[in-house]
């Protein structure tokens, strides 16, 4: 198989088969996404780069296992999400601690980039700190309830699809976010409070006044630099 | 704080206002960019050293056994041995003997399923039903693999199937045995192979069963019974009967 063809599914059934470049490939598209949500699900750049490689090695090695019955994306989400939650709690990580501001937490660099550089460095500086907040109290819930709103509330993953990479019910994936969000709304008054009166920024993720977590509409991530999800069947 | 779920469930559940609040600054705080070049060259090492590890006939994915209920594990103490035996000794168990298979051995019966292993593998995937295209006829049932079957079958059992060849494998697998034996030897639903050979029982359905080395590792490669033109393959887990291939080659 060409290595930039086919789907997911052909791919992976593609490496089963032998073919030495495929897995690669495969991972390859997704491996941005998966990134965000192990790094996101952390809280911790060296635990999610631990956890993405050791689900990088599971799917390589268990893609004979895979049967189908969800995306391969979701499939790799799984493994992904499974592994850093399986690493934070056999470390116990906390990290209560916030990271120094000008410290990425990808070890990229400056916190929030100026990406034009036209951006006033006092809005820059608001910017940076608003961001260090919101990281820090997300790092505060539990894993679960973290993993839960990596997916649905920045991912844009639907509420079913994060139920298939957690592996748990519907239900608990709307507990979880519903739980974690009253945390976030405690530990980020000040912010939300700001926001109120000068914000009425539409929300980027999930619509705000659906009922439940997630909308009805055709999901996936936010639109961005990173690749959508590919849901070949 | 502490992250549990105790501390949680005093949070007052906050309102849709703050609850959209809350949610726009999760979604302000998404990881867009690209993995970091340190964490990619990781990743591409670690992917190099693996692809480098395959095997010589590339089947790395045949090491990872598929999780089984806990109950199957009982059941892979259970093991098949010699070929003939073992179907012989179901067939006769299960449907009682035709004229040929009168003669069967002591050992064929003594190799039949032990008590219980049904029972142990129940959650296995049934294939008696059809769907995979292995549909038998009640007249088909009533007929056990003729001693001919047998030996035709165990001429080519244990034979190598490879991830990467998987049809042309198969293919060579059915020719050899295709012209010898008759429909009654699909009716057999444990899998001939040679003396050492082991899988442990399950329900691998009714067809030709034939235990291979499939990625190096011993597993059963079911050919259902025909349906028109075409004949439905599948390589199935020992002791599981789970999928780990699927296939349809042509019948003639």
């Amino acid at each position: 198989m060409a290595a930039d063809a086919g789907t997911d599914a052909e791919l992976l059934s593609a490496h089963v088969d032998g073919d030495a470049d495929a897995f690669g490939t495969l991972f390859a598209r997704h491996r941005d996404r998966l990134w965000a949500v192990a790094l996101r699900t952390t809280g911790d750049p060296e635990v999610a780069a631990d956890g993405l490689q050791e689900g990088m090695i599971a799917a390589f090695r268990r893609a004979g296992s895979y049967r189908g019955d969800a995306a391969v994306t979701t499939w790799l989400h799984r493994i992904v999400v499974n592994a850093c939650l399986d690493r934070l709690r056999a470390q116990k990580v906390r990290r209560a601690e916030p990271l120094p501001d000008d410290v990425d937490e990808t070890g990229r660099g400056a916190l929030v980039s100026a990406a034009d550089g036209t951006e006033d460095p006092a809005e820059h500086g608001i910017r940076s700190e608003r961001r260090r907040q919101v990281l820090d109290a997300l790092r505060r819930l539990a894993p679960d309830q973290r993993a839960a709103l990596v997916l649905v509330d920045m991912e844009g993953y639907s509420v079913a699809e994060a139920a298939a990479i957690l592996d748990c019910a519907e239900g608990t994936v709307k507990s979880r976010c519903s739980r974690g969000r009253a945390r976030l709304a405690v530990l980020l008054r000040p912010l939300i409070d700001a926001d109120r009166e000068t914000d009425d920024t539409p929300v980027a993720g999930n619509h705000a006044n659906d009922p439940d977590v997630g909308p009805t509409s055709p999901r996936g991530p936010p639109i961005g630099p990173g690749p959508r999800p590919t849901h070949p069947h | 704080m502490t992250p549990t779920d105790d501390a949680d469930q005093q949070a007052p559940q906050p309102s849709p206002e703050d609850e959209a609040a809350v949610r726009r600054l999760l979604a302000g705080v998404r990881e867009a960019g690209p993995v970091p070049p340190a964490v990619a060259a990781r990743l591409d090492d670690t992917l190099a050293g693996l692809a480098g590890a395959r095997t010589a006939d590339g089947a790395p994915v045949a090491d990872v056994v598929p999780l089984a209920p806990r109950r199957r594990r009982r059941a892979a103490a259970l093991l098949v041995a010699a070929a003939a035996v073992v179907v012989g000794g179901i067939a006769i168990s299960s449907h009682g003997s035709s004229g040929e298979d009168a003669g069967s051995t002591s050992a064929d019966s003594a190799v039949s399923r032990e008590p219980g292993a049904d029972a142990e593998v129940s959650g296995a995937k049934d294939y008696s039903g059809g769907g995979g295209g292995d549909s038998i006829t009640p007249h088909d049932r009533t007929k056990a693999p003729t001693r001919s079957d047998l030996n035709a079958l165990k001429s080519v059992a244990s034979a190598r199937v490879r991830p990467g060849h998987l049809v042309p494998d198969l293919k060579a697998l059915r020719h050899g045995f295709a012209r010898q034996v008759g429909r009654s030897a699909y009716s057999a639903d444990a899998p001939v192979a040679p003396d050492g050979f082991r899988c442990a029982p399950a329900r691998y359905g009714h067809g030709v069963l034939l235990g291979v080395r499939y990625g190096g590792r011993p597993a059963v490669v079911a050919f259902r019974i025909p349906k028109g033109d075409t004949q439905v393959v599948e390589v199935l887990q020992c002791g599981t009967a789970d999928v780990l291939r699927s296939t349809t080659i042509p019948a003639g």
